[in-house]
């Protein structure tokens, strides 16, 4: 069972609340639109397609997908012998879960002279999406320049999850959220939507709607972790879920951390009931 | 530029990037000193203060070491942490809080937000950047290892805003009626709650982005971006072991040195480069018993390694041109005939009244975005 002993528990960060870091991020590719509109640089382009991409984490809506898509496209076509351009399509296409078409990209990218840390992130992420676990967990594990610590341990953990791990696993993403060093809730609520969306993938829903959950708590506006939310309530039926749904908005308030006991993520949780691996 | 953008971690979130530190007596009212810090680059209109972190203030007295460089005595720090809460929908400010000990002073974003009092005044929100430099023709320099500054040069901060937290405090009352005359100051980002973790740390300008970076001099760490890592230094504890930042500053001040083809600087092989100890400790450094000045940068500094008197009060006012200082002193020396990067004030320079620095522009000119914005 999950552990919820306190003596057990890795508290989470303070961030930032998600109605400055969306309006600070507004701003500043309000900023980077302009200075695109005006100068076409490519590296501003690069920088609007990130932004977007974390924009796009929050709202999952389809239409910021699709002009992070026809940016990208105009990117390449703009500047087809720059690498970060088929990276960042490389990207795209891997979120439309059109893995072929990132595959080439990368391979261009590849031949366009990109950094190969940058690279082997991106085909971990495509390597992950086929279920290849262990050549995924093998790059993440020998590409250490490319990420900050705690993104890549939580990457590295949900690997080791999907692999059957859970140990390691568990070990892996307490360390990730120890070593997390960011004021912004972004990329910490990418990290715990992951780890909640492997928990789904083997199976075990209720961690996974913790992990759900402490997203929400952090990005109260996180679609993606609604719908997961709701679909766990629902497969499960089981009311708990709906309790969590309807949880407070998480405040920046230092007494009030979110355990990570509660997210299953003690060194004494169980194995999961469905191991796909 | 200064500390703006000045780490890879502040690279990803603007909140917690610090951009420039100020520490001077307010003009004609004795007694009374003001602290400025700068955050969030090239910031629009509307950007906000984050929620999640503290930016400190620590104050301390100063005591000249018998290799004659200035250390904060940590053990008599004064802090001074500034919170702020979530962003109001409706009026689109923050309630502020600074905490100095047990006293609380509770205040708004905002000209209407301000808060004056005979103890300390505080003013937070957005304001023009008072910094100022030709951050293109800086860098050249160093990729070119000859001095590129032009007459005129181009102001890369010209119209840009910063968020700005404006202190006011009565010296005797916060720091202490008996206290001594030097007092040092630098400021932190950190992340509330517990453990703490330090984002970014200032204490005078262009230690982290030219003295510290990577120019390819250093023959211990030769691509490592040693920003971060300094970041989480105590800047009031140097750690004696800090080779890393030893070795780093030698080499590229010996670089700086040799730019006009004379020496400034000699040291002997092994040895330190006589500026190294004094940039390590990374503070501003103001005698506080003095009256206002606008010139005062590096000059209590000046006075403790060569055993001259100072002839100001040291600290840093908002208007000064620290670039040119910074690069005659380096290259030069301290009495060399000096080095101007052709911008020699901001465009709209800070006033001598609190708040200081002229309100934000409306409608700033569209930066160049070396920032990457976003990640998850």
């Amino acid at each position: 069972m999950t552990d919820l002993r306190p003596e057990s528990a890795v508290r989470l960060p303070l961030c930032t609340s998600e109605t400055i870091t969306l309006s600070n991020l507004d701003l500043q590719l309000n900023n980077l639109r302009h200075w695109y509109a005006q100068t076409r640089r490519v590296d501003a382009g690069i920088q609007i397609v990130h932004g977007l991409l974390s924009r796009y984490s929050v709202s999952a809506r389809d239409a910021d997908l699709r002009h992070i898509e026809a940016l990208t496209c105009a990117l390449v076509e703009q500047a087809p012998e720059d690498p970060r351009t088929w990276m960042a399509l490389a990207e795209v296409s891997a979120m439309r879960h059109r893995l072929a078409d990132a595959g080439q990209a990368l391979l261009t990218a590849t031949a366009n002279g990109a950094p190969p840390v940058e690279i082997a992130e991106i085909r971990a992420d495509l390597l992950e999406a086929v279920g290849e676990h262990r050549a995924a967990l093998e790059i993440r594990i020998a590409n250490s320049g490319g990420l900050p610590p705690a993104q890549r341990l939580s990457r590295i953990a949900c690997c080791q999850l999907a692999l059957g791990a859970h140990h390691d696993a568990v070990a892996a993403f307490t360390s990730a959220i120890r070593t997390y060093a960011d004021a912004s809730p972004l990329p910490l609520g990418s990290m715990l939507f992951n780890w909640g969306h492997t928990w789904e993938h083997i199976g075990d829903r209720g961690r996974a709607a913790l992990a759900y959950h402490a997203v929400i708590m952090y990005l109260p506006s996180h679609v993606r972790a609604h719908r997961a939310l709701a679909e766990c309530s629902m497969a499960s039926g089981d009311p708990h879920y709906r309790r969590i749904v309807g949880a407070t908005r998480h405040q920046a308030n230092p007494d009030d951390p979110i355990s990570l006991g509660q997210l299953g993520l003690s060194s004494t949780v169980d194995p999961p009931r469905v191991s796909p691996i | 530029m200064s500390d703006h953008l000045s780490s890879p971690r502040a690279l990803r979130d603007p909140t917690i990037d610090l951009t420039d530190l100020y520490f001077f007596p307010v003009p004609d009212v004795p007694g009374r000193l003001a602290v400025v810090v700068n955050v969030f680059p090239l910031a629009q209109p509307g950007a906000a203060f984050s929620d999640a972190v503290s930016y400190r203030l620590r104050l301390a007295p100063a005591e000249t070491g018998a290799d004659r460089v200035i250390r904060a005595r940590r053990a008599d720090q004064v802090t001074l942490d500034i919170t702020f809460d979530d962003l109001d929908p409706a009026t689109g400010s923050q309630a502020g809080l600074l905490r100095c000990g047990d006293t609380l002073t509770r205040f708004g974003t905002g000209d209407a937000g301000a808060v004056y009092s005979d103890q300390v005044s505080v003013f937070a929100g957005l304001r023009r950047d008072p910094f100022f430099m030709d951050v293109r023709r800086e860098v050249e320099t160093r990729a070119t290892r000859r001095i590129a500054f032009t007459d005129p040069g181009t102001d890369a901060v010209a119209g840009q805003n910063v968020l700005s937290i404006v202190i006011e405090l009565d010296a005797a009352h916060v720091l202490g009626v008996d206290r001594q005359p030097v007092w040092v100051v630098a400021a932190e980002t950190v992340s509330q709650g517990a453990p703490s973790t330090r984002f970014e740390r200032l204490g005078r300008p262009e230690v982290k982005n030219v003295l510290l970076s990577v120019n390819g001099n250093d023959t211990v760490n030769k691509t490592v971006d040693l920003r971060d890592l300094y970041n989480l230094e105590d800047v009031f504890a140097v750690n004696p072991a800090a080779e890393a930042y030893r070795s780093r500053l030698d080499a590229n001040l010996a670089m700086f040195d040799e730019l006009d083809g004379a020496l400034a600087w000699p040291f002997p092989a092994g040895n330190h480069h006589p500026l190294t100890e004094m940039w390590l400790n990374d503070h501003l450094v103001l005698d506080t018993t003095k009256p206002f000045s606008e010139r005062g940068y590096l000059d209590l500094e000046r006075a403790a390694l060569t055993g001259q008197s100072p002839t100001t009060c040291g600290g840093r006012w908002l208007n000064e041109d620290v670039i040119d200082l910074l690069y005659s002193v380096i290259v030069r020396g301290w009495d060399g005939p000096p080095i101007k990067d052709g911008v020699e004030h901001a465009t709209i320079p800070a006033l001598p009244k609190f708040p200081y620095l002229p309100a934000g522009n409306p409608n700033p000119p569209i930066a160049d975005p070396a920032v990457p914005v976003g990640h998850d």
